[in-house]
């Protein structure tokens, strides 16, 4: 088939023409892996957000468990049935004070003991 | 002509377009070509290239359509695929005691959702929901029909179990979506002044209700951007956070002393069988509420299932008329008037004093009685008789000065300013009445209030439940307000001493006696108002006793009410041994000790006690 085309392209244009290809095509490649990077950052984001979500989800359930749980009345409850425990009598409870003049400024006050004086099973 | 035609000798004569012949480039042999020198392109390369071109073209042609010509609606279409626009909401702040208990704090939830336009079958989606959760099929099946609609709520805040039940049926069109829901782990504990939040949670009543707005966490819009899988990749806006939650309240309520007084209201219900109780306990020398209890009890975590009274918080929404305890008050003014003193005698009628339109009597008769054992014996002539000495405006003043007839200004909602009305529509019989506690109306707040000025050494306070609020790192601190003096230090300790009699023997409240302390106080015994036939209520009481313990120095104040009480109905029977048993166990718990003359060897010759 005798068919030419109707312009000339030299060897320089066309090395030129790819370099400046390569170079277009480097640069999008540049971009569109930066591109990538960021999506990729951003997914590590929203799971680490996810994660974080879910933990202070946990947290949040434990906290509430935490308070439930130790309801006075609950402990109380466990005391009296589980524990057979009971509240000291008045006369039961020993205040221990201090030796010295000095020791009754302590902040956590004096020492109080419960003097077991049920008979004995 | 033909010469140029043929160009030069050696050359070869191409026929160029438009059969315009071009003469060949010099040097060249016909048939061939010089790899180096321009020229024109072999015929498979020429179609090469035009086929590129003419793919050029075409994308170029659909990239006019796509970028020119449809790009309105395809932008748009991108938008809504690519973009999401989600509303984030901070989370409700954390309420707690003063010592950090939580009391109330917000936790996700499952709500069961529906997508009515991708349900075939809403009846039998509806009979399966129904199933697994506490709903009505036919409720649930109007609310899966309907064409174009997207969202429906079926069940919002449902149980995790129930959640998972659902979606182990795994229905067409029914998602499952997290909702933050108000936990109260103490259950009815503080019920009553906590209040509660509603389904969007926004607060409702007590304390949720009027912090609202510092619980209530900051909402905030943003767009996330997705993939083609509908997973969000980031925040369009760099600057995104999560959206600030509401802040932390700290109570001036104390959970040990509260269950404490809970506990007791629950065991005074059972063994008078009233028709409620109430109790307050408050630090004197701030004004702090470190416990605050009603009854019938209420359930913040089921506040649907309760009648409005009974989430109603009556220490400070319902007045009622408050008999004998008024006395301290009475006394308070009097003394501080200089119209009587305590050692003073005064006539006691023998138990019936003749008054305007009748008589006033005395539950036992006494012949004359000293000022302070009118209090103790809680005479009701002796007392009138000091308030007609006062005078109306005086008694009438006093009483202003010590918060009757106006709010406290607690944090609360619906605070009633009580009843006290002004001289001018007072009877004949109105300054003898409202010496005795009648003919007004008080709020256990306003009472409790009035007492801790006698309590402190005479410095009005104002009543306060909120302690801290937290927002952030900033932490708001609410410090004690003192609103006037209404009484001097001396008289104040004078009226102190009179009252420790009331709950020693003799008195009328020796079941509030605690060993150890000198516990000051008075019992009140009113007959209620009869609201349909006018007059007082036959066999209807509220008892009442109202204490300050130690007397010497104050740490609680504390109020106790029966309302209505079976059997026996005297303050000095029902009511006080409730503050007996608060107290003694909150003193000890406080670190307020007992004076005792016990001597006890320690380890001494094998430690025993």
């Amino acid at each position: 088939m005798n068919f030419s085309f109707p312009f000339h392209l030299d060897r320089t244009i066309l090395v030129r023409g790819t370099v400046v290809c390569t170079l277009v095509v480097a640069a999008t490649m540049l971009y569109l892996w930066q591109h990538m990077v960021m999506v990729d950052l951003g997914y590590h984001i929203e799971r680490s957000r996810t994660e974080l979500a879910e933990l202070s989800h946990q947290r949040a359930e434990l906290l509430v468990e935490v308070a439930s749980l130790s309801s006075l009345a609950r402990i109380e409850f466990m005391a009296h049935t589980q524990l057979d425990m009971v509240q000291p009598r008045p006369k039961q409870l020993v205040r221990v004070m201090p030796a010295s003049a000095d020791a009754n400024d302590d902040p956590e006050g004096p020492l109080m003991l419960a003097a077991n004086t049920l008979p004995s099973p | 002509m033909s010469n140029q035609a043929g160009g030069k000798p050696g050359g070869t004569a191409k026929r160029g377009a438009k059969g315009v012949v071009r003469p060949a480039p010099a040097g060249t042999k016909r048939g061939t070509r010089r790899r180096s020198a321009p020229g024109p392109l072999p015929g498979r390369m020429a179609m090469v290239m035009i086929s590129v071109a003419g793919a050029f073209i075409v994308i170029l042609a659909q990239l006019v359509n796509l970028q020119v010509l449809d790009a309105p609606r395809l932008a748009s279409r991108a938008e809504n695929q690519h973009h999401k626009t989600i509303r984030l909401a901070g989370e409700r702040g954390t309420i707690t005691d003063r010592n950090g208990a939580i009391l109330a704090k917000n936790m996700d939830v499952p709500s069961i959702s529906a997508d009515p336009s991708k349900i075939t079958k809403p009846r039998a989606t509806a009979r399966s929901l129904a199933k697994v959760l506490p709903v009505s099929a036919k409720g649930v099946e109007k609310r899966l029909k309907g064409k174009g609609r997207h969202f429906s709520w079926v069940y919002r805040k449902a149980d995790p179990t129930q959640a998972a039940k659902v979606m182990a049926l795994k229905l067409p069109g029914i998602h499952q979506i997290p909702e933050s829901r108000r936990f109260y782990p103490k259950g009815e504990l503080l019920g009553h002044i906590l209040g509660f939040a509603g389904m969007d949670n926004q607060g409702l009543s007590g304390i949720e209700q009027v912090y609202n707005k510092a619980l209530q966490g900051k909402k905030i819009t943003v767009v996330v951007e997705r993939d083609a899988l509908g997973r969000s990749i980031m925040p369009t806006d760099s600057r995104y956070d999560r959206p600030d939650h509401g802040a932390d309240i700290t109570l001036t309520i104390d959970e040990v002393i509260q269950y404490h007084v809970e506990r007791e209201l629950d065991k005074a219900m059972a063994t008078t069988k009233a028709k409620g109780a109430q109790a307050i306990v408050m630090d004197p020398r701030t004004g702090e509420i470190l416990a605050m209890a009603v009854r019938p009890k209420f359930d913040p975590n089921r506040a649907g299932s309760f009648k409005p009274e009974e989430a109603r918080n009556r220490l400070i929404t319902d007045p009622y008329e408050p008999g004998s305890t008024m006395k301290i008050f009475l006394a308070a003014t009097a003394l501080k008037e200089g119209v009587v003193t305590l050692e003073e005698k005064i006539d006691c009628e023998n138990g019936r004093m003749p008054l305007r339109g009748g008589a006033m009597h005395d539950t036992h008769a006494y012949e004359s009685l000293s000022f302070e054992q009118v209090l103790v014996k809680s005479s009701n002539i002796g007392s009138a008789k000091v308030g007609m000495r006062l005078g109306e405006d005086r008694l009438y003043n006093g009483l202003l000065a010590f918060g009757f007839g106006k709010k406290t200004g607690i944090e609360l909602a619906g605070e009633s300013a009580g009843l006290l009305y002004p001289v001018k529509r007072w009877s004949g019989r109105s300054l003898a009445s409202v010496a005795i506690g009648q003919e007004l109306a008080v709020t256990p707040i306003q009472l409790v209030t009035a007492a801790a000025a006698v309590a402190n050494g005479g410095k009005l306070m104002r009543p306060y439940l909120v302690k801290s609020v937290k927002q952030g790192q900033t932490t708001t601190t609410v410090h004690p307000e003192a609103r006037r003096r209404v009484m001097s230090k001396a008289d104040a300790a004078d009226l102190r001493r009179a009252l420790v009699g009331v709950t020693e023997k003799g008195g009328t409240a020796t079941q509030a006696a605690i060993p150890g302390y000198n516990v000051a106080g008075k019992t009140g015994t009113a007959q209620k108002a009869d609201l349909i036939r006018g007059g007082y209520a036959k066999g209807k009481y509220v008892s009442s006793f109202l204490g300050m313990v130690p007397a010497e120095d104050p740490r609680l104040v504390m109020l106790v009410v029966i309302d209505e009480a079976q059997g026996k109905y005297y303050g000095g029977t029902v009511a006080a041994p409730v503050f007996k048993a608060v107290a003694t166990p909150s003193l000890q718990y406080m670190g307020v000790h007992p004076k005792t003359d016990r001597t006890i060897t320690l380890a001494a010759n094998g430690a025993s006690l």
